[in-house]
């Protein structure tokens, strides 16, 4: 028996050395080992919908122009000078790009106009699962390859900012040659397909064709998926692990790597996909990745004052594109009046919101726009927090607490009804639930009764888009494009888009409008600030504050780009320390 | 044993059936829209300009998912709801209409004014501002007729050409005819309704147009990537067999021997001891012992013996298969044992009671009586018997294994089964379900089916019964 004992105790310490052995040999040094918490859904431009499956599309893929993470302006990746804009016939205009004469896809083809002109149709044929993407395209109305320049290429589109935008930065290009390898849509022009009409047959080319490209090779398998960018994908093993091994002879080595998106550095990529946040941090401390995705806020702050951690790690926390609100459902009728929301605006303390639940990294925001994109308006003072200013808005709009039970009630169409509204947050948030528990604490000092409940994501959004909610707690994520406010806070996005708050204004929807069709940034910006103003008078929600990805990486690494958009730095630009 | 054997596997179809469909009426019931996750909403994912349930991507999603069929066979409603409105993919929409037609208790009526009111909708949508629109859209949304009536005046006041504010009284007029003669009662009573084979069950059972479906080893398409659902499963639940193995050897290998030595304790304290110890460890919830091993045994904080996730096992190329076969298993270590400890406690007390039991019975004491060694009684007498329990157990063991894996595989990250199952609910992947649910009951049905063929070869008793 006491034989038995000490092999019980030998045989771990076997097991420890074997395997410790083996990571010694597994030659780390210039591999990143990235944790997110899903697959992405697609390594394909055009076909991609989440946000995690972004960031590693850029790594694979690249961009006539991308958003410089520094300066928030669009600048030049696969073109090589900014785009030149000229006016063109009825008000349109023409932008030209130049693509760079060093450009190759992995097996040394030249990228062409060719190729981004079948990237744009791609995206716009019926029967491609690009929905998504196409909106932003609406204003393009023919795209051409110059006659003598085969490496030029013309768009004749509308005269906004978003299409601009949207001809050099909204699409990852993919080669012709490789996706369309039958050339089933060589001899369709763009015109052809946006102006194609919904109740014809589909012709058979292009059925086929939009068949062909949704399959799921060109979206998973490393044999068929080919970008121009730093990156290639490797294997991809699902609810696992995803490898991007660098191109050695990628034709942007050369250029000048102050641009993150030329940035190269790890040899490997390779994402673990892992649900759980606490295996995440526990596999970081244990030396098995590098990189984690975005921590919660006392899990990061929790990190702060863990020494062994921050031996082998540093914490990073980046500005987020993204905003807090309440939505205040307006079709409600005890929300329809602006007494209400203004006085529920007064009823919550955004600064200890900010200090509790976001552990102070967050700033107050007065309006939709992040504070960090152009046209914020700073002038505006945020609503304090005063319950005296909240009760007696509540008295103005006639609600009062007749039976001293106290909470407020008013009668509505001949029925007495309390003051009481239902906050909504989705599960899995406990920041969220917190704010609700704040809001129910001091509300109840104006008699006002807010009820916390919390659905799943999908029951919650459903709910949500069917307007049955009264409060609830949101998340807005921008992106660096010019942003549109039409389908969060046009009347006509009440049921046709995202204008949950049920809020309408004709002077709002004029303003909008302008936003939309602006020509030039001071147009944008100038509508934006009265927008804002507007917004901050009627409160269609209430604003709260924005975001910060707090990530955590390696020490092995010694920087790397940050980004405004989930995950918070580009996987490319980290750079191995000396 | 060959024909009650033979008569257990004809069971099995209808068995599996009957799971298969109440697997899926709870699909049905469950809230969620798979078309929403499938196009993870997202505000750039959708045309701002129109409904997302009237974009055409949510319109071919849901026909390529098979959404826009009836769920079964038949169906029952009261007899004032039309099928129609299944074809309605605003839910809104549909509900409030639905709601019309039981009080109204005449769909004909209700489906005339809501015909009106979308080639209204068209009419304004040409020529009047945004807010008019707005207002046509949420009558739409409206199950009173009151309020209908009153945003139809709303609408007259606030449409700029005449023309379009004489449509909307003359749909008004026609929304009025809801309040007349109502005959809610009609609702009352049911009405069957057979959809033929163009279902969602059919489908997903017998395939479409010859291909695909369960019949044919098809288990369809996953509603998250369009992969097939197949090879998803085989791999997680390769993943789940190995921890599962894994688990049960240890657990025979540990609990069995410890159970008949805890029957062979003579001192009644050291026994109520373990006993105590075992009942603790029988109460543990496995989540919560992974999280402490997690905490205390992966963690540069405590003591960094194991590694955290079964999926970051990572091995170079040029590895023995030795040291191969060492990493899986030291990645194994924890979530075997984690999941093991519950069982192999229960194991242990059961095994414990039937050795006790069999070391009072006169078969026993009739064997020590006759000067038998402690070995030879322990392994002629008490061993085969107090396995019974055990091989009894194993049945309902593979598929708890599976159901239970869900908070150990999630913990160590493992891609078995259980996360399978946790992350097709989250996602409302159907197909994926489905088959998991399947798999589930096949592997009850062979358990079953491996514990009796066991328990007939171990027990004499049970040979006798069959026999009789």
């Amino acid at each position: 028996m006491r034989s038995i004992s000490l092999y019980t105790l030998l045989i771990p310490i076997v097991f420890i050395t074997a395997c410790e052995e083996a990571y010694e040999t597994s030659g780390k040094s210039e591999r990143a080992r990235i944790a997110i918490t899903s697959d992405p859904d697609a390594i394909h431009p055009v076909l991609y919908r989440t946000i995690n499956a972004q960031s590693i599309n850029d790594l694979v893929f690249q961009k006539l122009m991308q958003t410089d993470p520094a300066t928030h302006e669009p600048v030049p990746v696969l073109a090589s000078a900014p785009p030149t804009i000229s006016p063109y016939q009825d008000s349109l205009i023409r932008i030209t790009y130049n693509i760079k004469s060093k450009a190759v896809w992995t097996d040394e083809t030249p990228v062409t106009a060719d190729d981004v002109i079948f990237t744009f149709k791609a995206t716009m044929m019926p029967g491609v699962r690009a929905e998504g993407k196409r909106d932003f395209l609406r204003g393009i109305r023919s795209i051409y390859a110059d006659t003598l320049n085969e490496k030029r290429v013309h768009f004749v589109c509308e005269h906004n900012l978003r299409t601009t935008y949207a001809t050099g930065a909204e699409l990852g290009i993919l080669p012709a040659h490789l996706y369309d390898a039958d050339g089933l849509i060589e001899n369709v022009s763009f015109s052809d397909i946006i102006n194609y009409n919904s109740n014809e047959d589909l012709p058979e080319n292009w059925q086929l064709f939009a068949e062909t490209f949704n399959d799921n090779k060109f979206s998973r398998d490393p044999d068929f998926v080919h970008g121009s960018g730093p990156y290639q994908l490797t294997s991809w093993t699902s609810g696992q692990s995803l490898l991007l091994t660098r191109k050695e002879n990628w034709w942007g080595k050369k250029t000048e790597k102050t641009l993150c998106y030329f940035q190269n550095y790890p040899i490997e990529i390779k994402y673990f996909i892992i649900a759980e946040p606490t295996a995440i941090i526990k596999a970081a401390k244990n030396d098995q990745i590098d990189v984690g995705p975005i921590l919660r806020s006392q899990d990061y702050y929790d990190l702060q004052d863990n020494d062994i951690f921050l031996k082998s790690f540093k914490l990073a926390s980046t500005p987020e594109l993204s905003t807090n609100i309440i939505l205040m459902n307006g079709c409600k009728p005890i929300l329809a009046d602006v007494k209400v929301r203004k006085a529920l605006a007064h009823l919550f303390d955004v600064q200890t919101y900010i200090k509790v639940v976001q552990k102070g990294s967050g700033t107050e925001v007065t309006g939709p726009l992040h504070n960090t994109k152009p046209g914020y308006h700073d002038g505006i003072k945020p609503y304090p927090f005063d319950a005296e200013i909240a009760s007696r808005l509540l008295e103005d709009a006639g609600w009062t607490d007749s039976d001293g039970d106290g909470i407020r009630d008013k009668m509505i169409d001949g029925v007495k009804t309390n003051l009481v509204l239902e906050y909504l947050y989705h599960t899995g948030h406990e920041g969220r639930r917190n704010a609700g528990m704040m809001l129910q604490d001091w509300a109840r000092a104006a008699g006002v009764k807010i009820e916390v409940r919390n659905d799943e994501w999908l029951v919650f959004i459903e709910r949500l888009m069917a307007g049955d909610f009264e409060l609830a707690f949101f998340s807005w994520t921008d992106e660096h494009a010019p942003t549109d406010p039409t389908p969060v806070y046009h009347s006509s996005a009440i049921e046709n888009g995202y204008n949950f708050n049920c809020y309408s204004s004709t002077v709002a929807d004029s303003l909008i409008e302008a936003i939309a069709q602006a020509q030039n940034q001071q147009q944008y910006q100038e509508n934006w600030k009265k927008l804002q103003e507007v917004l901050h008078r009627d409160v269609p929600n209430i604003f709260l504050s924005t975001n910060q990805s707090k990530i955590f990486v390696s020490r092995r690494f010694s920087g790397f780009a940050p980004m405004a958009i989930p995950p918070g730095y580009f996987a490319g630009s980290l750079k191995p320390a000396q | 044993m060959a024909w009650r054997t033979l008569k257990r596997l004809l069971y099995w179809f209808p068995g599996l059936l009957s799971v298969c469909l109440l697997g899926f009426v709870l699909i049905q019931l469950s809230p969620g829209d798979p078309v929403l996750a499938r196009l993870n909403l997202i505000p750039d994912a959708v045309s701002t300009h129109e409904s997302i349930y009237e974009t055409a991507a949510y319109q071919s999603t849901r026909v390529e998912l098979g959404l826009n069929r009836a769920p079964f066979y038949l169906s029952v409603q009261p007899i004032t709801v039309p099928d129609k409105l299944r074809s309605i993919a605003h839910p809104g929409r549909r509900k409030a209409l639905q709601s019309l037609c039981i009080r109204r208790g005449d769909s004909s009526t209700v489906l005339d004014w809501y015909n009106a009111h979308i080639v209204l909708r068209f009419r304004l949508a040409e020529s009047e501002p945004a807010m008019v629109q707005r207002i046509a859209s949420e009558i739409l949304l409206q199950s009173e007729t009151e309020e209908i009536l009153r945003r139809y005046r709303l609408l007259t006041e606030a449409c700029q050409n005449a023309e379009n504010a004489a449509l909307v009284m003359q749909a008004a007029r026609i929304a009025a005819k809801l309040n007349e003669n109502q005959q809610g009662w009609k609702s009352l009573i049911p009405a069957f309704q057979w959809h033929g084979l163009n279902n969602q069950f059919h489908r997903w059972l017998f395939g479409d147009s010859g291909e695909g479906g369960l019949i044919r080893g098809d288990f369809g398409r996953s509603y998250r990537d369009n992969q097939p659902v197949a090879p998803i499963v085989a791999s997680a639940f390769s993943q789940t067999l190995i921890l599962a193995i894994a688990a049960w050897m240890l657990m025979f290998l540990v609990a069995v021997p410890g159970g008949l030595r805890l029957a062979r304790i003579a001192s009644p304290g050291k026994a109520r001891f373990w006993l105590h110890l075992l009942l603790v460890l029988y109460s543990i919830p496995s989540y919560w012992l992974g999280t402490l091993m997690l905490t205390f045994l992966c963690s540069p904080d405590f003591l960094n013996w194991f590694p955290v996730a079964y999926k970051l096992m990572d091995i170079p190329e040029n590895t023995s298969w030795l040291s191969r076969q060492l990493i899986i298993i030291y990645h194994l270590i924890l979530p075997v044992t984690c999941w093991t400890a519950a069982g192999a406690a229960f194991l242990a007390i059961q095994t414990r009671k039937e050795a006790q039991a069999v070391m009072q019975s006169k078969g026993y004491l009739g064997a020590k009586a006759r000067g038998l060694s402690d070995k030879q009684l322990m392994t002629n007498h008490v061993a085969p018997r107090a396995l019974i329990p055990a091989i009894g157990w194993l049945g309902g063991l593979i598929p708890a294994s599976l159901s239970g894996a869900v908070a150990i595989e999630l913990i160590f990250s493992i891609n078995g089964m259980g996360n399978l199952a946790f992350q097709s609910f989250h996602m409302r992947d159907y197909p994926v379900v489905m088959a998991i649910i399947l798999i589930a009951a096949l592997t009850t049905l062979i358990g079953t089916v491996v514990s009796d063929l066991l328990l007939h070869y171990i027990d004499p008793r049970t040979r006798e019964m069959t026999t009789k």
